[in-house]
């Protein structure tokens, strides 16, 4: 959304005064001028701001502060600093291949509110999973891994498309019959977290 | 009814409509999932309550002023 935060927060705060107003002067109902200014001011500005709030509310779900604000998810924020090239999320995150603010979005797109219905769901579930019932065990995607993920920004890419490898399995890893991480087998690794050596940012 | 009750529930409706007004922009001082739910749930579900209140008492006062509609159809019918 373009307008942004700025946007929204004006938007809310002319409807808030606008309300404020209204509600002192109800006599403004008796004139045809004053009907459509509460009608306005009740319905027309809430339902605007609602849909550019929810809009912005839902871009700030993308930012990684958002994913690893919940107790359950901190293991996996802090495995983006794991000191291991093989590990391909702190990989990633550490060679700035994924924007640091969106870190988590950018390789699990179909998550939460962003995916289907479903997702959206699960998203909701989360919630009421990590603030009542508990989480229970360790934490899996509900599906296994999805190579378009990894092929949005390496399909069509000259070191991927020219590597041996990739060329001889390129329609299965299309088709999501080999997953890439067959062979690129380790991710965030929170089990083995606290042995491995962590990156410190400046040092 | 009568003009003072619309304008009750002009008060009444203006009231929650600003309640969830303050409560969606409060969700904006904190990117967390909580949040999210403080402006889509509660800060939503107070501005649709007030929203109803208050057009819910607006269809009232009209069919109260007119009940079945009879004088726009006899205005049409003089037509």
């Amino acid at each position: 959304m373009a307008l942004g935060l700025l946007g929204v927060i004006v938007i809310l705060t002319v409807n808030l005064v606008l309300v404020a107003t209204v509600v002192q002067r109800p006599s403004l109902l008796g004139v045809a001028g004053g009907r459509v200014l509460v009608f306005v001011t009740i319905v027309v500005l809430p339902i605007l701001g609602f849909t550019i709030g929810f809009a912005e509310h839902a871009e700030e779900a993308k930012r990684t502060e958002f994913c690893v604000s919940c107790h359950v998810m901190e293991p996996y924020g802090r495995s983006l600093l794991i000191d291991s090239a093989d590990h391909l999320p702190a990989s990633h995150f550490q060679n700035a291949h994924v924007d640091h603010e969106h870190a988590c979005y950018v390789c699990h797109t179909s998550y939460a509110m962003f995916g289907d219905i479903q997702a959206k769901l699960n998203g909701l579930q989360h919630l009421y999973v990590n603030y009542v019932s508990g989480v229970q065990g360790p934490i899996e995607l509900y599906r296994p891994y999805q190579n378009r993920e990894c092929l949005f920004c390496h399909g069509g890419a000259r070191y991927f498309d020219e590597s041996d490898i990739h060329i001889d399995i390129r329609p299965e890893l299309e088709r999501n019959e080999t997953s890439c991480l067959e062979c690129h087998t380790l991710s965030h690794d929170v089990a083995e977290l606290s042995s491995l050596d962590v990156w410190e940012p400046g040092r | 009814m009568t003009e003072a009750a619309l304008e009750g529930a002009l008060r009444r409706g203006g009231a929650l409509v600003a309640a969830g007004l303050v409560m969606q922009l409060a969700s904006f001082l904190w990117n967390h999932p909580l949040a999210f739910i403080a402006f889509a749930v509660v800060g939503g579900g107070l501005v649709a309550g007030g929203m109803f209140v208050f057009l819910a008492a607006s269809v009232k006062a009209r069919t109260w002023k007119d009940p079945v509609g009879t004088s726009h159809r006899g205005s049409a019918g003089q037509h």
